[in-house]
């Protein structure tokens, strides 16, 4: 397949992945067109194993961007979410206030529906870590929803 | 949550303009590359699917329907109820069947009929009349008198005037009982009903209150109904039980147990491997997923080869089971299947049986008799509850453990660490001084025989292979692997560790001078396994430097436990709640803010972020003593809370006294502006602030 066939295909993922990350759209646009980019640099990708890739490229970016001294610095964590064309989902919204680690596996346990070893190899953490950021992530969804 | 997490993510879509952006300049590279070819093949990821998959046969089990309620015992519109009863307090005796057990009043009258299933409890005063009437009839026959949550409503044309009152899932004896509190006939008699399934045995328990003396005797019925224990039938078959499953285990058939990363599968198998029960548990939102609107689940594709199928709500070990039966042509066999959702957990149960005709009256009662008794204990702690000597255990392990986790991360590394990690000095040793420090600090275990080693200035210890082993499978489970035997060639204070015939020789290390405080802990079952996760900050003075989490499971050691994994998240990063107003202005809202550090000036900054403070506003000086924080701005602070009305005013003061409430977790805050109370249009800022309501 070629590479503007993948990006039909995983872009959305790649998307909902980069917004799950960094809580901002307009940064999220910003990974994805990296990571495409960086796709078509990458040359060959075993068969099969191109959406791990690319969330792979993904998690990586992110995790760049949140380091990055401009961003904390800059990024208002609200601004790119509250003017969306579409309202946001409840359920959404009370996700994207979770922490950056927590929000990232329960987008990929819960929407991508990895395995926590799949999750453990995407973002470099052990099985123990993801299972512990999902009990906790889990928790603190559920009080925010009942606050909510 | 998992169906309202997949609607959310769903909705959430590359904006079209982004698209067509990132097309174009991949469009431009490409052009550049010379080639959009990319020879690879999309298979999309497998997910993960739980059905299990097995073909079916007809089978029709026609169990005779027990006796709902020995109506005629009952007293009915008894209207002849003397109304002179005995208030003292009276002697209750055992009465112990086969199968189960309870306390009655002394004088009260017993009935055994149809073989004892069916036992009724009358008090003197009513004659033949039953106030309590037990009933043990066959478990299928009584599911398929309950409604899908577990009740057994009674059919109004059983009663004149039938008004159900409550229903209700009480526990009885730890089991979970659907109980159906109704009145019927003209003098509004209450009969309150509880139902269980247990053992492979159905239970029904009917008090029957009369409209006299209510009270004496819904005390007494009470105390009968509390004290009602089952008894194990032992003899004729053993109980299968681990720490989610308790179940019959009939003679001779084999349990096989399957564990893999979603979860763990029980298989128990006839011994002629003719039939099977399968327990799958894992993830709850795994079933979930397969239930349709109707919370019933549709066989896969794979599966709709049967000649009949058949779907309703059913009851499993107490809980809400969609039921589904398929019967399929060939080969001949039925196959059952039960989903529910405990606690988060979901079940499936998985029921083949052959459709020979002679075998399914044993083997197929036999399986049934399995389902019946099955006991789901997700929401069981894993066997202990924490101690303060579980805690104060663990808290040294936050010291003297290496991360790990399970066997599999377990290396030579990983044991030269937890080697060297065991034994600390609590007083530094420098090099070349006088040695300080015995006894050496044993971090691990008192009962360490610290057999300090004479050389090098006492900065080592020795340690027996047996000792150590002992340690690591008390703490851990685990095995102590083989070392080679390993040249002493090291130096006094070196952290270091080698082996020589049968001993550990190990380098004293320094106390890292970090505290462990407590925070929480959880039961978690995300993976196939039920697990208490237990947190411990690690503080350095009285900031948070990161966090320390084990995975515990209960074990038969000294301590009840053993130590799953242990890891560290190190606090790479700082988040605040920073508050702000909602768009309306109605309520103080907080977003979560990543800081490098929490401090005073951060704080400020992040809430400039988010748009509560002007961005000449400026922190002259912070300090927090005794709960109070202390916030000196600026002029221009006071400049921007006098240009707005009483609304912005209170958003401002209220996001930032909460935001500095939150991060530094005082009682209250004192801002004053180039040193000096001030005054807004309204109010004359000399006092501390207490925490802002959210609504404002």
């Amino acid at each position: 397949m070629d590479v503007m066939n993948l990006f039909r295909c995983y872009r959305d993922d790649v998307y909902r992945l980069a917004v799950s990350y960094t809580r901002s759209e307009q940064e999220a646009e910003d990974v994805c067109q990296t990571v495409f980019l960086k796709l078509i640099e990458a040359g060959s990708i075993s068969p099969g194993k191109e959406k791990a890739w690319l969330m792979q490229v993904a998690a990586n970016e992110c995790r760049s961007l949140l380091r990055s001294a401009w961003w904390r610095r800059t990024m208002p964590m609200e601004e790119g979410l509250e003017a969306p064309a579409k309202p946001m989902d409840e359920t959404l919204q009370a996700v994207m206030t979770l922490e950056p680690k927590y929000r990232v596996v329960i987008y990929l346990r819960y929407y991508e529906q990895y395995t926590t070893a799949e999750i453990g190899a995407l973002l470099h953490l052990p099985v123990s870590t993801v299972t512990t950021r999902l009990s906790r992530g889990r928790e603190k969804l559920k009080r925010l929803l009942k606050e909510g | 949550m998992q169906g309202k997490l997949n609607a959310a993510f769903s909705h959430m879509t590359m904006p079209q303009d982004c698209s067509e952006r990132i097309q174009r300049e991949m469009q431009r590279k490409l052009q550049k590359k010379g080639s959009g070819r990319y020879m690879s093949r999309v298979k999309p990821g497998k997910k993960i699917s739980w059905g299990l998959a097995a073909a079916c046969v007809v089978l029709l089990l026609a169990i005779g329907g027990g006796t709902w309620l020995l109506r005629e015992d009952l007293p009915g519109a008894v209207s002849t109820v003397p109304s002179e009863t005995t208030e003292e307090p009276m002697e209750m005796v055992l009465y112990s069947s086969n199968s189960y057990s309870l306390l009655y009043p002394e004088d009260w009258k017993v009935n055994e009929l149809e073989n004892g299933n069916i036992v009724t409890f009358s008090c003197p005063q009513f004659g033949r009349a039953a106030l309590l009437a037990i009933e043990r009839t066959n478990a299928s026959a009584l599911q398929r008198q309950m409604d899908g949550k577990g009740f057994v409503i009674p059919s109004d044309q059983m009663f004149d005037e039938l008004v159900i009152c409550s229903k209700d899932m009480v526990l009885l004896n730890g089991l979970e009982v659907g109980k159906v509190v109704f009145t019927y006939g003209e003098a509004q008699n209450r009969v309150t009903q509880y139902s269980l399934l247990f053992g492979g045995w159905g239970y029904q328990l009917t008090c029957n209150l009369p409209a006299v003396n209510t009270d004496v005797y819904l005390h007494q019925l009470e105390a009968m109904v509390a004290s009602f224990r089952m008894i194990q039938e032992e003899d004729r078959n053993t109980m299968y039980q681990d720490s989610a499953v308790r179940i019959l285990l009939p003679e001779g058939w084999s349990v096989k147990e399957q564990r893999g990363e979603d979860g763990r599968i029980l298989a128990f198998r006839d011994p002629e491997g003719k039939a099977s029960l399968t327990i799958s548990q894992g993830e709850g939102w795994i079933v979930e997923n397969l239930l349709d609107a109707e919370g019933l689940r549709i066989p896969g594709e794979e599966d709709w080869k049967y000649q009949s199928l058949r779907r309703e709500h059913r009851v499993l070990a107490g809980n809400p089971a969609a039921y589904t039966e398929r019967i399929s042509a060939d080969p001949a066999q039925i196959e059952e299947e039960y989903c529910t959702v405990v606690d988060g957990i979901g079940f499936f149960v998985n029921l083949v049986c052959p459709d020979t005709r002679q075998e399914i009256a044993e083997l197929y009662q036999t399986l049934d008799s399995m389902v019946q008794s099955l006991v789901l204990m997700p929401d069981n702690d894993p066997g202990f509850t924490l101690t303060q000597a579980h805690l104060e255990e663990l808290e040294v392990l936050c010291r003297t453990l290496p991360d790990f986790e399970g066997d599999t991360s377990v290396d030579d590394v990983f044991w030269r660490e937890m080697l060297t990690r065991l034994c600390t000095k609590d007083t530094i040793t420098v090099y070349g001084e006088e040695p300080q420090s015995y006894p050496v600090t044993p971090a691990g275990r008192g009962e360490f025989d610290n057999g300090v080693w004479d050389d090098l200035e006492g900065t080592m210890v020795r340690l027996s292979r047996e000792q150590v082993e002992s340690y690591v499978d008390q703490t851990m489970g685990l095995k102590l692997p083989q070392f080679p035997e390993s040249d002493p060639n090291m130096g006094a204070s070196q952290w270091a560790v080698y082996y020589q015939e049968g001993f550990f020789y190990i380098g004293v290390g320094e106390v890292d001078g970090l505290t462990y405080l407590y925070s929480n802990s959880a039961t978690v079952y995300s993976v196939y396994d039920l697990y208490t996760m237990v947190d411990f900050l690690i503080l350095e003075g009285e900031q948070s430097l990161g966090i320390v989490t084990f995975m515990i499971r209960p074990a038969e050691r000294e301590n009840g436990f053993i130590v799953c994994s242990k890891q560290t998240e190190w606090n790479t990063d700082a988040w605040a709640a920073v508050y702000c107003p909602n768009e309306q202005a109605t309520c103080l809202t907080s977003v979560m803010m990543s800081l490098g550090e929490i401090s005073g000036p951060n704080l400020v900054e992040a809430l400039k972020d988010v748009g509560v403070l002007r961005e000449d506003v400026k922190l002259n000086a912070w300090e927090m003593a005794e709960g109070l924080i202390h916030l000196d701005f600026n002029q221009a602070f006071c400049d921007q809370v006098n240009g707005t009305g009483i609304t912005g005013e209170t958003s401002i003061v209220g996001s930032v006294v909460n935001t500095f409430l939150d991060a530094f977790g005082g009682t209250c805050v004192r801002i004053t502006v180039e040193g000096k109370s001030w005054e807004s249009g309204h109010i004359f800022y000399d006092m501390a602030l207490a925490r802002y309501p959210a609504e404002l």
